[in-house]
This record gives C-alpha cells, structure tokens and sequence, in this order.
C-alpha cells in the first residue's frame, strides 16, 4: 500500500516523518478527517479559539488532499 | 488450528516458561513446579497473523506462549476493530476455556508465535490435586483482569500519548519480569494498524503519538526494537504505576 504523510497543524505545525499506509485516495480523505475530531477531544486547551489543519501529502510530499476543523467558543455572559 | 508440532524444541520449555511467569505473582514450590513439569505439552509455532484460537472455537485445550507475542480481539461490522489484550512467553491466554466454553474472541498470533497446548483434561487433574497451583492459576487470570480494567481506564480516559506510553511500560514490565527485555529496550512487533488498533485511535493518531513520545524523549522505535530513553518520563506521562501488575 502506497505511504502518506500527514502534517498537522494545531498552533504549531508537526510534520509527518514516518507515514501511515493507505489502499486509496479514499482511505486518505478519511483518515484525514478522522484524526481530526480525536485531536480535538483531548487538546482544547484554555482559548476559545482553535483551527487543526492537516495536510495529506503523497510519497513524493506533494499534498493531495486537506480538512480543517474549527471549534470556536463565545461567552454569552459578561465575565 | 495449523502447522505441525515441531519436534525441535525440547519439552522442557513451555513448563520452565509458565514456572517463570507463575513464580512472577505467586508462591511457587518445588512440587508445584514438579507438577507442571509432569505436564503433557504440545509445541506448535504459529505464522504472523494467524489465529490460535478462532472466535466460536470450543478448544479443549489451552495454550501456554513460549515465543513472540499473541492478541485477543474483536472486529465490528464497520470492520474497525478493538484489541484488548496482548499476550507473552508465559502468559495461558485462553485458560479460561476451561471454565468458559465457547471462545467469545479469537486469539491472533501477532508475528511467528511458539505456543504450547495442553488439554484441559490435564489442567482440570492438575487443578483437582494441587490446590496451591489452582490458586496460583487462579490470581494469574484475576491480574488478567486487572489489567483489562487498566486498558479500559486508557481507552476511556487516558489522552493518545498517555495511552501509548501506558502500554509501553507496561510491555517493559511483563516482558522484563519473565526474562524477555532488559535494559529499557524490548522487540516490539505491532504494527502501526495494530498499535492504533490496541489503544483505539485511527492509524494516523497512533503515528502522531509515536512521533510525540519520540519528540519528548520518551522512547524511540526502529526496525520493531522499542529503545525506552526516560523511563521517569514515559511512566509521568502515561499515569503508570505498576501496582496494578501485583508482581511479586
């Protein structure tokens, strides 16, 4: 199965050194849109602002498909 | 079930690997080792990802690991899947076929894997006549269970990272306690799929997590060695306190 490397960005950017196998194009956009959410479960930190972005990119590092994801939160008292 | 049994491998083995394990957690005496040794084994190596065991299977017989590593585990009609527990040399992954018949999860031979057979009529005789061995055999699947309740606890509560890094030390611990690891380094033969599979996370998480232990530090992973650098920091990160392992 052919390599992909998926860069993630969530306040810093950490790139994909080593790669996940992926039987297609298909299997790419979904483990891009998957890691997403599970990131987001855990690293909400302390803002009310946070965009996760990731970058799929083939063997040779060219992108072949991106998602971003943004949780956004708005106090509706004064605080 | 498949392959031959291999006559190669001498019969003293598999009962040297369950005194080993069973001495690990219990009081083990000398007519207690005696009679594993008078038991009756059946040595079969398994290929990688092959089952031992078939999920439905009505075994009359248990294995004993004796070399490489064997998973239980469950796949869903999405064709996701949980692994829940990993198995070693020492370690009877399915004893509970003896007292539960029909086998609810398949047991997986994760790379070559020896194992030892013995029938259950053996065990059965084995527990009738010594009751300190039934109890040894008995704490050994309660420390099973404990440690499920641990894996439950990190696929619930625990962050990716402290997943991992959970079951990295406790692999360190159980491998080092029968004499298969040393020295903060073990082989560890999961594949990335089979990792993310184990601590429920999608593939490229599990990757992402690797790649942050190893950017703390923490371990490296090269060519299936796992090189544990901060051991301090891994168990830190991973909340792990071994207690849970009642090594004696």
């Amino acid at each position: 199965m052919p390599r992909y490397f998926f860069d993630i960005a969530d306040g810093d950017l950490r790139i994909d050194e080593t790669g996940t196998e992926c039987a297609d194009l298909d299997a790419v956009r979904s483990a891009a849109m998957q890691i997403l959410p599970e990131i987001a479960r855990f690293e909400t930190g302390s803002g009310d602002r946070h965009t996760f972005t990731v970058i799929a990119r083939d063997v040779d590092r060219h992108p072949v498909f991106t998602t971003t994801l943004s949780l956004t939160g708005l106090w509706l008292v004064d605080r | 079930m498949s392959d031959d049994p291999d006559p190669g491998l001498p019969s003293v083995a598999p009962a040297a690997w369950l005194i080993r394990k069973l001495k690990s957690t219990a009081q083990i005496s000398a007519r207690d080792c005696a009679d594993i040794e008078n038991l009756s084994f059946t040595v079969r190596t398994f290929g990688g990802r092959t089952s031992i065991v078939h999920e439905g299977d009505v075994p009359k017989q248990c294995c004993l690991v004796m070399d490489g590593w064997a998973y239980r585990c469950r796949s869903l009609a999405n064709g996701q899947r949980q692994i829940f527990a990993f198995y070693v040399p020492g370690d009877i992954p399915d004893i509970e076929s003896l007292h539960l018949h029909v086998m609810d999860q398949g047991l997986v031979a994760i790379a070559q894997t020896t194992v030892a057979f013995v029938a259950h009529s053996d065990m059965r005789a084995l527990i009738e006549r010594n009751t300190s061995l039934a109890m040894a055999l008995w704490r050994d699947t309660l420390i099973d269970a404990t440690r499920c309740r641990e894996r439950v606890i990190s696929l619930g509560r625990r962050q990716a990272v402290g997943r991992m890094a959970h079951l990295f030390c406790e692999m360190y611990i159980r491998l080092r306690t029968v004499g298969v690891a040393d020295d903060f380094r073990y082989v560890l033969p999961l594949t990335q799929a089979e990792l993310a599979d184990a601590l429920g996370l999608s593939s490229v998480h599990a990757n992402r997590s690797l790649q942050e232990l190893r950017k703390l530090g923490f371990v490296t992973l090269h060519r299936r060695e796992l090189i544990i650098h901060d051991w301090d920091g891994l168990e830190t990160v991973a909340e792990f306190d071994p207690a849970y392992l009642h090594i004696v």
